[in-house]
């Protein structure tokens, strides 16, 4: 073994920083709008006003069994679909109780698809899916 | 007249298991050969990786041209990370295997010291499978580091251990019985395009910058590409690292890596053996 000591030393401090590294990975900080999450019915995302390619900002209506869902981190990603490589995401500014802000700009006409992560303080957090078409 | 007993000159007791003492022999010379070559290992190891992980995930955010937009570029990071680690684990398999071989074929005849070990022949490229997969297992958990520490945009990770811990020897296994096969069958005068003409098609369209199901859109290269043994590579890893993205079923990876490890594994003993005794 001696003379593979090199080798398994270097083995050694990469099975240590692998296991630090992955720890590191999953830390739920980092998991912003990547994070994975369940989709939980009783939440609902709606977009308000029309969506088309000259607006580039627009409100989102969140909430909870009928009931405006306030103060929560809301992620909001899109893509058109077939064309995933045109992906948008941002994080909403809650502008009034349950009422969140994007600033996005639909490039192309056509149908879009949305994935809103809603998290709120004490809950897991929630994924929604939603389509519309932009005009 | 008196008799002198004759002394045992035998003393040490053979092995019990001959052929299992060889292998270790073989494989403790071969990661000894490593221990003299471990810098440049290592920077093959590790170069490859960082620098795509380095530009991609770093410089690319950086002026604003992240793939993905400005959130999405932290899932193309996760989504990423899965195929890295997959493109390292084909890559040693294929270079530090195939090419090996090729030069110990070719070029020093090195092979002929490690036949004449009392073994079969198949037993010897066993061998040289097990030492390329450790070395390619080596070279993906060197990828994890780099993902938490060089990305500009948050890599997340949501490990499945007990995915990750059955894909991730299936791949090496995988990885390294392709090089046992590419190993035997190529030419050293032709081992130069080995790079070129197989592992960067292998790379490119082995499903590390997209999922294999985002190719929806091209019907006709997403069913060709299940050919590519790194597909499922990739894919395996997305499932054990990345969730909530659409991946090929774990129903298919596992069998499919299965058989290219089974294939390449029996293709592969059958060249050695053919170089070998020819």
């Amino acid at each position: 073994m001696k003379r593979i000591r090199r080798v398994l030393g270097v083995s050694a401090i990469t099975v240590v920083t692998f296991v630090v590294a992955v720890v590191a990975l999953q830390d739920d900080a980092r998991a912003g709008c990547v994070a994975s999450a369940p989709t939980d019915p009783s939440y609902e995302a709606e977009l308000l006003g029309q969506v088309d390619t000259t607006t580039t900002t627009y409100r989102l209506s969140i909430t909870r069994d009928g009931e405006p869902v306030a103060g929560a981190l809301v992620c909001f990603d899109t893509y058109m679909r077939g064309m995933s490589a045109m992906v948008v995401s941002e994080t909403a500014v809650e502008v009034v109780p349950g009422i969140y802000e994007i600033s996005i700009f639909f490039e192309m006409t056509g149908p879009w698809r949305g994935d809103v992560l809603i998290s709120e303080d004490g809950q897991p957090p929630s994924r929604l899916e939603l389509d519309f078409d932009v005009q | 007249m008196t008799s002198v007993e004759p002394r045992a000159t035998v003393s040490r007791r053979a092995p019990r298991n001959p052929s299992w003492a060889a292998f270790r022999g073989m494989l403790l010379r071969d990661f000894t050969v490593l221990d003299k070559h471990l810098p440049q290992f290592m920077a093959g190891t590790i170069m490859q990786p960082l620098m795509l992980v380095f530009v991609l995930t770093n410089v690319f955010p950086e002026i604003g041209q992240g793939i993905g937009g400005v959130g999405g570029s932290s899932r193309f990071s996760s989504l990423l990370m899965a195929g890295i680690v997959a493109q390292a684990i084909i890559f040693i398999g294929i270079f530090s295997v195939g090419s090996e071989l090729v030069r110990e074929f070719g070029v020093t005849g090195e092979i002929e010291d490690r036949v004449l070990a009392p073994v079969p022949v198949s037993v010897v490229a066993l061998e040289k499978i097990v030492a390329g997969g450790l070395q390619a297992l080596f070279g993906a958990m060197v990828v994890f580091p780099i993902a938490a520490f060089v990305p500009a945009t948050p890599v997340f990770l949501d490990v499945r251990f007990s995915v990750l811990a059955t894909v991730a020897p299936l791949a090496c296994l995988t990885a390294a019985s392709l090089g046992l096969t590419m190993g035997t069958r190529i030419k050293p005068r032709t081992a130069s395009y080995l790079f070129g003409v197989v592992a960067l098609p292998l790379s490119f369209l082995g499903a590390i910058f997209y999922t294999w199901p985002s190719l929806d859109p091209i019907p006709w290269l997403k069913y060709v590409l299940l050919v590519n043994p790194l597909v499922y590579v990739s894919e395996g890893f997305r499932a054990a690292l990345v969730a909530g993205e659409p991946h090929l079923s774990l129903a298919v990876i596992y069998p499919a890596l299965i058989g290219f490890s089974v294939l390449f594994g029996v293709i592969g003993t059958r060249g050695f053996r053919q170089r070998v005794l020819g």
